[in-house]
């Protein structure tokens, strides 16, 4: 009994920071069709961000959000510049955000240098709750991710300004004659899904060491995440996608080590998208 | 009459005609250092064209031409650390080539057959790189894990009595331009003819090809396994020109650094490919060595813009220039 | 006069919604055949069905006498059928002489008979002088003709042409109805064409197979269906089936 319970939390756990990580490729990917392959960079961005605001005494919390924001003011200024000229053309905005991950890291390895930096976890310890010790901040973290979620999914289906980004998913002609700005909605979904992004860099940083290459790994599972969870299904396919990559890779990681789970997770995932290419939760 | 030969030569070839004319010659007045290191480069190159049968004339954007480089330099590794008594030069560069060949044919296979969204097939060759890399780290007994495998200079054996030993510089200089010069000329048949002209139609409208009775996914998959091919026959003779395999071969940054060499050299131009490979990697070392903190950010700047502006890279420039002047 | 096309009970629903209901038709070698009917009535739905775009619900599909349902898109394409999309789908940034090389070399010519067949085909769609545009400089117009060439490059014994004149001048419609029926008496070719224009549906002088809500509502020549009015009354939403 205690062992499933135990496994169950994990899986919550990991279910959910991966979800966290995931989610604003989900989004941009979802809303507007855009690979950002710089989801990673933005990552480390806002982990660096956190790391950099706390080296000058701003708390935590405000130094995640205030990179966050950095980040998601530096993707709406991509989109702006870049991305917006390039909407009809997938490969071209892929290797277009690619670009910006090179770039990206090499200037973060000059800003900062590529040397490891660490972010103190700002809740350490454990909840002990007699068989389990379960990490507390891990546990913070998810939380504040399942709040984010239901949150997101009220604004995006009980607010208006859901409902105008939705009716411009399925219909742009439409959704402009309904006096909707197409160009605005777009930049504010990009800049969203970046915010989110960096946001979450800031989160896992106390759990992992902040360096230049460290959002890679999170680029390509947070692509797997939502491939297998639903390209469209923002809220359901995040988490299903998370929990069937993360739950895969903790069973796998038991009889073997953490790097040929993720390889393993990888090959099974891509077989699975074989036989179902529209992933868990099927498009709109 | 040679003046109308080569007026009826496309420019593209006769670019090409150039710089083959040029790399073979070079050694008679250039010695050291960059005939040491040229052959490497021309490996690059080749490898660079494995990408471009792919994505500039297939429309296939591929994120994983490492793996493929990878799995050709390590069966020459391997082969030669099997020792005994088989001259490890022609088995393992036949065995190179291949089974990246095969692994490519497999996996395009699998891929192609099915109609996946191109998101799919990026995110499955981006995979494709992280596999390989990881078991090369992680298979310590057959590929010597984090730490890699030796390899020396191979000997050729040509008929039972003539040895053509690669280890000095200009043997394997000529060796490997040889090889280059072969390959590349399959390569542009290949693309001339029939088959290569259906790729493109598969690149510019997909639907419309399959709609005239092309079966696209056997298009695809094939030019796949000749890309892999390719690929891995680069890899396995350069694992004997660097004398070194390491997992680093594999990696998705080496896998990237392929599409920034095609993109700047012209992703719809074998030569431009080609030279793409051998001048953006020379550049990237030189780079590397004059400014090791921003040779990478310089070049992912040339990227971008080659993205943006220079969509037809170097080869698109050239041509440009070379119609405005004559 | 052998039988090409035999349509029997052939009907598509989409989750519930029944787009073609219980169609039967038969085409012969050489006929051409002008299906009309209101926005919604399944037209294109059936086209897809014939080119293997779509899986019927029910029915069976007979082209030259053998069953043809499990055959795929491209295997359709390879005995005969050829589509022209609504929308014109060409290789935009080829030239026309490319584009039609694209649909000949599926069959093992010379070299030397690649470039006759390319000569020949530009001859009977009117475009041998623009063969070296590129097909997204074309009007619209000969973009649909560059389309109806690919069809004929590729073989096709079977010509769905979905809305060929859209975008066509009058001169260009009348052209149009020309060449379709220069291909029926000449080459003995097959189409099946879906258009709203009545003139072009009158110059074609063609059987007419009205259909709606689904239905093959009634057939006819022009003039039959012209003095027909329960089909005014279809198109102006008076009728039922």
């Amino acid at each position: 009994m205690e062992i499933v319970v135990s496994v169950l939390i994990d899986t919550a756990l990991i279910t959910l920071t991966l979800a966290l990580a995931a989610f604003g490729l989900a989004i941009i990917y979802g809303l507007i069709g855009v690979i950002n392959m710089g989801h990673g960079a933005m990552l480390t961005l806002g982990a660096y961000f956190t790391w950099a605001g706390m080296g000058i005494g701003i708390p935590f919390v405000f130094s995640v959000i205030l990179g966050g924001l950095i980040v998601g003011f530096i993707g709406i200024i991509l989109e702006h510049l870049i991305i917006r000229h390039y909407y009809d053309n997938p490969f071209d905005t892929l290797l277009l955000t690619w670009a910006f991950f090179l770039v990206t890291t090499e200037l973060i390895k000059i800003f900062f240098g590529p040397d490891f930096r660490t972010v103190t976890n700002p809740f350490p310890g454990f909840i002990d709750i007699g068989f389990y010790k379960i990490p507390t901040y891990r546990t913070a973290i998810s939380i504040l991710t399942a709040i984010f979620i239901i949150f997101t999914g009220f604004v995006f289906f009980k607010t208006t300004t859901g409902i105008k980004i939705r009716a411009m998913i399925q219909n742009q002609e439409v959704a402009s004659l309904l006096g909707l700005n197409i160009s605005l909605t777009y930049k504010m979904v990009f800049g969203f899904g970046c915010f989110m992004a960096g946001v979450a860099g800031g989160l896992v940083a106390p759990m992992v060491s902040v360096s230049p290459y460290m959002g890679d790994m999170y680029l390509v599972r947070s692509f797997f995440v939502v491939i297998v969870g639903g390209i469209g299904q923002i809220l359901s396919g995040t988490l299903a996608g998370s929990f069937v990559i993360g739950g895969l890779e903790t069973i796998v990681a038991l009889f073997s080590d953490q790097v040929i789970a993720q390889v393993a997770v990888f090959l099974f995932a891509i077989i699975i998208l074989r036989l179902r290419p529209q992933g868990i939760f099927s498009e709109k | 009459m040679a003046i109308k030969i080569l007026k009826n030569i496309s420019g593209e070839n006769k670019a090409a005609l150039i710089i083959f004319i040029l790399m073979g010659l070079l050694p008679i007045f250039i010695s050291g250092y960059i005939i040491f290191i040229l052959p490497q480069y021309m490996l690059f190159g080749l490898l660079a064209v494995s990408l471009c049968i792919l994505w500039g004339y297939s429309g296939i954007i591929s994120f994983g031409q490492a793996a493929f480089f990878a799995i050709g330099a390590y069966t020459m590794g391997i082969v030669f650390k099997g020792g005994g008594e088989i001259n490890p030069a022609y088995v393992g560069i036949v065995c190179g080539a291949l089974l990246s060949g095969i692994v490519a044919l497999i996996v395009g296979y699998f891929l192609f057959s099915v109609k996946v969204r191109s998101s799919y097939f990026v995110l499955a060759t981006l995979a494709l790189s992280i596999v390989v890399e990881q078991l090369a780290k992680s298979q310590k007994d057959i590929t010597g894990g984090w730490n890699g495998l030796f390899v020396d200079r191979i000997t050729l054996t040509i008929g039972p009595f003539i040895e053509y030993s690669l280890f000095d510089d200009i043997p394997m200089y000529y060796f490997v331009f040889f090889i280059t010069l072969l390959s590349f000329i399959s390569i542009k048949w290949l693309m001339a003819s029939k088959f290569g002209k259906i790729l493109i139609g598969i690149r510019e409208n997909e639907d419309r090809i399959s709609a005239l009775g092309y079966n696209t996914s056997f298009y695809k998959t094939i030019i796949f396994a000749v890309s892999g091919l390719l690929a891995g026959l680069a890899g396995a003779i350069y694992g004997s020109h660097a004398g070194f395999v390491d997992p680093s071969l594999a990696r998705v940054l080496f896998s990237t650094e392929v599409i920034v060499w095609v993109a700047i050299g012209g992703r719809n131009s074998l030569i431009g490919s080609l030279a793409g490979g051998i001048l953006v990697a020379s550049l990237s070392n030189y780079l590397n060595s004059v400014t090791p903190e921003y040779w990478q950010l310089i070049i992912g700047m040339i990227f971008f813009i080659v993205i943006i502006i220079f969509r037809d890279g170097l080869a698109g420039g050239v041509e440009k220039t070379y119609n405005k002047f004559f | 006069m052998s039988s090409l096309l035999r349509i029997e009970n052939l009907s598509k629903s989409f989750k519930g919604l029944l787009a073609n209901d219980d169609i039967n038709m038969e085409i012969f070698d050489g006929d051409v055949r002008c299906i009309i009917g209101p926005n919604g009535a399944g037209k294109t739905t059936l086209i897809s069905m014939i080119s293997g775009h779509l899986k019927p619900t029910l029915g069976k599909l007979y082209f030259q006498n053998k069953l043809i349902n499990k055959l795929s898109l491209v295997n359709r394409s390879c005995i005969g059928i050829g589509r022209k999309f609504q929308t014109p789908t060409l290789f935009d940034n080829l030239n026309v002489a490319q584009n039609v090389e694209l649909s000949i070399l599926r069959h093992n010519l010379s070299k030397k008979d690649i470039l006759k067949k390319i000569d020949e085909t530009l001859e009977i769609v009117r475009l041998i002088d623009k063969r070296d545009i590129l097909a997204n400089e074309l009007s619209h117009g000969q973009r649909q003709w560059l389309e109806i060439g690919l069809l004929i490059g590729n073989n096709a014994k079977l010509l769905l042409l979905d809305e060929p004149t859209a975008g066509m001048t009058s001169e260009e419609t009348y052209a149009t109805t020309k060449l379709i029926n220069q291909l029926s008496t000449e080459k003995n070719l097959s189409a099946i064409v879906i258009e709203h224009d009545i003139n072009f549906v009158r110059e074609l002088g063609a059987k007419i197979t009205v259909l709606h809500l689904g239905k093959v509502f009634t057939e006819g020549t022009y003039n039959q269906i012209e003095k027909n009015k329960k089909v005014r009354e279809i198109y102006l939403g008076k009728a039922d089936a």
